[in-house]
């Protein structure tokens, strides 16, 4: 799963920054993850909590947010909210609509003690 | 303690992606990232691909993803064109770590263009990037058509889109024209060529396509 690898990843940015604070625990980690990749928030706390084992993030909790997919069109500029992955510009029927919001996977705040 | 991160997760990956980039360019290869769900027919299409290549004098060579196995890669060494594997162990993509470390045992001043096959996955492959020009899916009409809005992010960031297997769609209920749609939804750039590995039909406008790309490269 490619959750696994993302998990490992996000573990690698948390310890990483829980040492540049000098904290000891790890206790949220806090994600932003656009729409269209997917996540399934479930399996990647399970991978998480797995890999975590023995580190500073032992028993961290990861909480979501996940972004919905916003389109931006370019021949009207018109941003918009993407339904259903329907890349179509309500204002002028474009379909050369960029992804603007939705793509994101980041690391967004940890909670640490 | 609140602490402020915003960091990208996929960042460690799309850097080396970028060195991939850097590693390719001096010699211009064209580099496909071939995707699809397990069975689609890429190794297939690479046989007939590499088949045709040659006799029109390209150079190609292959990175071989497979999470076990090296079943893809014999199936290719016939063509004695340069192969590299890699065995993903439990991972069920690729990504820019393994493709790099594979691309020092190829010689890239020796290729043209430059195939990877991913592993066989609709899901995972299209979120790391590998320093590829183009990701190119597979789907087999065996597959069925709603496909496209249950993985919309491969097929949002696919260049292009072979539906395979052609020569079945009597025996099954695949509608080519609603499976054309649904990916034309969520991607209206996607190049989408319906062929048959098995009969050959369509393969001459893939061919084209990869053609065209690699003159596109080249002359830039
Ligand atoms: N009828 C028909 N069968 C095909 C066609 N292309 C491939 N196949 C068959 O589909 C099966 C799977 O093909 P592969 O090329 O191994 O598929 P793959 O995508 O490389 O599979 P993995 O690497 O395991 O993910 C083989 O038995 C092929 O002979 C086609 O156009 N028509
Ligand atoms: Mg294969
Ligand atoms: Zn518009």
């Amino acid at each position: 799963m490619h959750e696994m690898s993302i998990a490992q990843s996000i573990l690698r940015i948390v310890l990483a920054e829980a040492q540049r604070n000098g904290a000891r625990k790890i206790k949220t980690v806090r994600i932003r993850a656009g729409e269209l990749r997917g996540i399934v928030p479930s399996q990647l706390s399970f991978f998480f909590q797995f890999i975590t084992k023995d580190t500073f993030a032992e028993g961290a909790t990861l909480d979501f947010e996940i972004v919905p997919i916003k389109g931006k069109c370019k021949p009207c500029d018109n941003v918009f909210p993407v339904l259903n992955f329907e890349f179509i510009c309500p204002n002028c029927a474009s379909k050369d609509v960029d992804v603007v919001e939705g793509m994101e996977l980041a690391v967004k705040e940890i909670e640490i003690e | 303690m609140k602490v402020t991160v915003l960091n990208n997760i996929l960042e460690a990956n799309d850097i080396i992606a970028d060195e991939i980039r850097g590693i390719l360019a001096p010699n211009r290869v064209l580099a496909i990232n071939m995707m699809s769900s397990p069975g689609a027919g890429k190794t297939t299409l690479l046989e007939r691909t590499i088949e045709r290549l040659k006799a029109d004098g390209v150079r190609v060579g292959v990175i071989e993803g497979d999470i076990a196995t090296t079943r893809d890669s014999d199936r290719l060494r016939k063509f004695d064109v340069p192969i590299v594997q890699i065995n993903t162990g439990s991972a069920c993509h690729l990504d820019a770590n393994m493709t790099k470390s594979a691309l020092t045992n190829l010689d890239c001043s020796s290729i043209d263009v430059l195939f990877v096959e991913n592993v066989g996955n609709l899901v995972c492959p299209a979120e790391f990037k590998i320093g590829e020009d183009h990701k190119v899916m597979l789907l087999s009409v065996t597959e069925g058509d709603e496909k496209p809005l249950k993985y919309p992010l491969m097929f949002r960031e696919s260049s292009a889109m072979l539906i395979n297997k052609i020569d079945l769609l009597p025996y099954t209920n695949f509608k080519m024209d609603e499976a054309k749609e649904n990916a034309l939804r969520i991607n209206p750039r996607l190049m989408i060529l319906p062929l048959s590995c098995t009969t050959g039909q369509g393969l001459d406008a893939w061919l084209n396509w990869v053609k065209a790309e690699l003159a596109a490269k080249r002359k830039n």
